[in-house]
């Protein structure tokens, strides 16, 4: 798929669901599809280093935690709106991305999971303390933009198209093949002469940018954050969404979030229950379809062929196929 | 070409490469060898850029490359081959060189026949479209050589390029290897335990112990040498 | 001294999981979260058999180290075996590890509920003076038990046929494969043992902290940092990493904030990542 087909997919699906959603459903409706796509912003952001990367980055929901309790002391001291808390607080998880990186990135992939998992009790730890902070509370003082729902659902809509976009623009410049050479094999990507490191930083701190985003949004949307919303085990569930949806694809994120948070409201009389289904049915889709949901789509689809992310034009990665030989960590 | 100049590197006291230099001049082909653990893997890793030298320098062409960063030493002409079959499994043996060749090359007609003229060295024309894991050993073999070669080094850099070949194999891994600094202009440096490849195609080899070189000739002369014979315990060194 | 005895016992439980995570990790090479829910599903059985069916500590013991071993070939026929077959990248190890203890915590959430029991032991009630202290016996058998299984440990892969076919696969698949280790075998064998230490920690944690379904989530990730710093092939790396991380956690829980008792770990392991990026006496933990 080229860039321009992508923004016709993207304006079409944001178009007609938009208007769907907006005019047609109910508030009920209205407030998943807000969660939804909230998640996507998120799990896009997480698609760069660990779907196309192929890095298992399991700290995603550590830089919306620190997006949003940026953005929480900052209106509650200094009184600042969304509309500069969505420019600047992304920032402010980039750089902590950044300065996490340095150590973490040079981390074997495995190793490097478990240190994304403890970024995420640090954070919980050091907010579950800040008493300033609301502690283990949590706190509010979130003010959306606009009169409304409709509006609000709107600026959703309208960021997490730009951040789709966004990302499948960034997937057909080299960054994108170098990635998705680097998950295929590490060690031989760099051989010849693919700065492995460097993207894999690029791909990292671009998440944790994403990352702010989607923590920006989720304070505006509830009102109230606290500690646990940004918890490992939340991080967790967007990798959950991201593998479902199918990870190094485009649609992948939309459709993992729309199964993840659409799931558990399908099965809402059993509560603990619920979480055991999700872990089993992940169990079973690793196992059986890693390509998730998107990439059986693109099976079923069948016009594939190795495809070379570059100069025809072509950003989709080829799925990951059996292979005896040694692939790198 | 290549001069390394008492190069070191220690793993916890033990001296994996101990005060090491030789050169490579431009378009030969140089062999290095040493029995298992003489420091040949780390060598290659320091050569590489994988491994940080603890003392010593490599130079490339006359530049000093001993900071430089992996990726950084492939830019400027280095390039190597894997002990161990790593290639792109789920991509064609085109698409393998291609991706390569796009790391170097200038625009997307110069990558494509950087690439075809990579698989035509090689002699894998015929199989281009076929994926990775389906060619035999061989071929992935040279494919790998290909991919090597594909982004025009002035170096490269072969880590036991024939291991799993034997006769005509290894024959026609032996002739295309000795193609290398006359028609691809590149030098080789070769790392190998099989005999008859290192004594046919190397016209100077470099024998490692315990991460010091102990010898070092012309192939005739490395093979009569009684401390290469001894360092192999005279089994592969005189029976080749 | 109520300090090093503290950190002596939190020393042993780190290492006790640490030598079960590097047995999975050293033949599959997959980060065995799992391993906590192993332990936790052990616990509440123990538990369950103490309170419900009033079974003997022996008896509650042996069955307890029996479920975990099969509980862990289980989890690697049902999960991991499936996603080894493929090569789906380094994330999908790391995932599915942790939708099994995902499965297992809902699973015991909903078998259990969430209330927190101890196990009892026949030395629970027990008190030992060593130097001037008391310490209770849970204590002092949680550094025994850990003690016992390092040594059966060693024995097991040294002097068994099996334990050397776990080392051998550890150390290089394809060489082990070539001489004929029996590949299938060796992972249930190498999980089997893993469930055994599990079940082991299961008691000896469970005695110390009251046992509940995610009782183990925390210091798993803990043990984890003790397994990268502390290298994954070498049994001293791991004690001194276990000391070095229990040490660090109950000195800075004692004298700077019990509050921030999760973070003293990752501290470490920035600290010893940042001098010796190869960790304290291992080499696998960089990237190539």
């Amino acid at each position: 798929m080229t860039m321009s087909r992508y923004v016709v997919g993207t304006l079409v699906i944001a178009i007609v669901g938009g208007a769907y959603v907006l005019f047609v459903a109910s508030p009920y409706l209205q407030a998943v599809t807000a969660v939804i796509l909230i998640y996507t912003v998120a799990v896009s952001g997480l698609n760069l280093l660990a779907g196309y990367g192929g890095y298992p980055n399991l700290g995603q929901a550590t830089f919306m935690g620190v997006a949003a309790y940026f953005s929480a002391w900052a209106t509650n001291n200094i009184d600042w709106g969304f509309w500069p808390l969505l420019l600047v607080a992304p920032l402010i998880a980039a750089g902590v991305a950044l300065v996490v990186a340095l150590p973490l990135l040079r981390l074997k992939g495995q190793y490097f999971a478990i240190a994304t998992l403890l970024l995420g009790v640090v954070l919980t730890t050091i907010l579950a303390n800040a008493k300033n902070l609301g502690g283990s509370v949590g706190i509010g003082g979130f003010d959306r933009p606009g009169t409304g729902s409709v509006q609000w659902l709107t600026v959703l809509i309208v960021i997490t198209a730009l951040v789709t976009l966004g990302c499948a623009r960034v997937v057909t410049l080299p960054v994108g093949r170098h990635l998705l050479a680097i998950r295929r094999d590490e060690s031989l990507s760099e051989s010849i002469g693919i700065p492995v490191y460097r993207r894999k930083l690029q791909a990292f701190v671009l998440g944790g940018l994403i990352g702010g985003v989607a923590g920006v949004l989720l304070s505006y949307n509830s009102y109230f954050i606290s500690p646990d919303l940004f918890s490992f085990y939340e991080s967790f569930l967007l990798f959950v969404a991201l593998i479902v949806g199918g990870s190094g694809t485009v649609s992948g994120p939309l459709l993992g979030s729309a199964f993840m948070v659409g799931l558990p409201e399908l099965f809402r009389f059993a509560a603990e229950g619920r979480y055991l289904t999700m872990g089993l049915v992940f169990i079973i889709v690793m196992a059986i379809a890693p390509d998730g949901i998107a990439g059986l789509g693109q099976r079923l689809a069948a016009s594939m062929s190795p495809l070379l992310p570059n100069s025809r034009g072509r950003p989709e990665p080829a799925p990951a196929t059996p292979t005896p030989m040694k692939t790198g960590v | 070409m290549l001069e390394v100049s008492n190069l070191r590197r220690s793993f916890g006291g033990v001296k994996a490469v101990d005060d090491v230099s030789f050169t490579v001049d431009k378009n030969s082909i140089v062999g290095v060898i040493g029995p298992n653990g003489a420091g040949k893997s780390t060598l290659v890793s320091l050569l590489m850029g994988n491994t940080k030298q603890m003392g010593g320098t490599i130079r490339l062409g006359g530049v000093d490359i001993s900071k430089y960063a992996p990726h950084r030493r492939v830019h400027v002409g280095l390039a190597r081959t894997f002990q161990e079959t790593r290639l792109f499994g789920d991509l064609s043996a085109r698409d393998n060189v291609l991706l390569a060749a796009t790391e170097h090359a200038r625009g997307v007609d110069d990558a494509l026949r950087q690439t075809d003229d990579c698989l035509e060295f090689v002699g894998l024309t015929g199989v281009a479209d076929t994926v990775a894991t389906k060619l035999n050993h061989l071929e992935q073999r040279l494919l790998m050589l290909a991919t090597g070669l594909a982004s025009g080094p002035r170096l490269i850099l072969l880590d036991e390029p024939a291991v799993g070949t034997a006769g005509h194999e290894l024959t026609r891994m032996i002739e295309t290897i000795e193609r290398i600094p006359r028609e691809r202009d590149c030098s080789v440096l070769l790392i190998d335990h099989n005999m008859r490849l290192v004594m046919s195609v190397c016209s100077h080899l470099i024998v490692l112990d315990f991460g010091k070189v102990i010898a070092s000739g012309e192939p005739a002369e490395i093979r009569a040498d009684p401390r290469v014979i001894e360092a192999y315990f005279g089994s592969e060194a005189v029976h080749g | 001294m109520q300090l090093l005895v503290d950190a002596a016992t939190l020393g042993s439980l780190y290492c006790l999981l640490a030598i079960g995570l590097s047995l999975v990790y050293g033949v599959i090479g997959i980060p065995h979260f799992a391993h906590a829910g192993v332990i936790a599903t052990v616990a509440l059985l123990a538990v369950f058999m103490q309170t419900a069916l009033h079974f003997p500590f022996v008896i509650v013991a042996v069955l307890a180290l029996l479920t975990g071993g099969v509980l862990a070939v289980a989890i690697e026929r049902f999960a991991y075996a499936p996603i080894m077959s493929r090569n789906k990248g380094p994330a999908a190890g790391p995932a599915v590890a942790l939708g099994v203890l995902l499965v297992l915590g809902s699973a015991n959430l909903m078998t259990w509920g969430g209330q927190r029991q101890i196990v009892s032991t026949p030395y629970s009630g027990d008190n030992v003076n060593v130097f001037g202290s008391n310490v209770s016996g849970v204590r002092i058998a949680m550094i025994a038990w850990a003690i016992v299984s390092i040594v059966a440990l060693q024995i097991f892969l040294k002097r068994t046929r099996i334990g050397r076919s776990i080392v051998a696969l550890s150390q290089d698949a394809d060489a082990a494969r070539l001489m004929g280790v029996q590949v299938r075998l060796t992972y249930m064998s190498a999980f089997f043992v893993s469930g055994l230490l599990a079940g082991v920690a299961a008691l000896a944690y469970g005695g110390l902290a009251p046992a509940y379904p995610y009782m183990a989530d925390t210091v798993i990730l803990n043990a984890f940092v003790v397994v990268i710093i502390g290298g994954m092939g070498s049994i001293f790396g791991a004690i001194a990493a276990s000391l070095l991380v229990a040490f660090a956690q109950v000195l800075g829980t004692e004298f700077i904030s019990s509050d921030y008792t999760p973070i003293y770990a990752f501290v470490v392991l920035l600290v010893v990542l940042s001098i010796k990026p190869n960790g304290l006496f291992g080499r696998q933990v960089r990237t190539a």
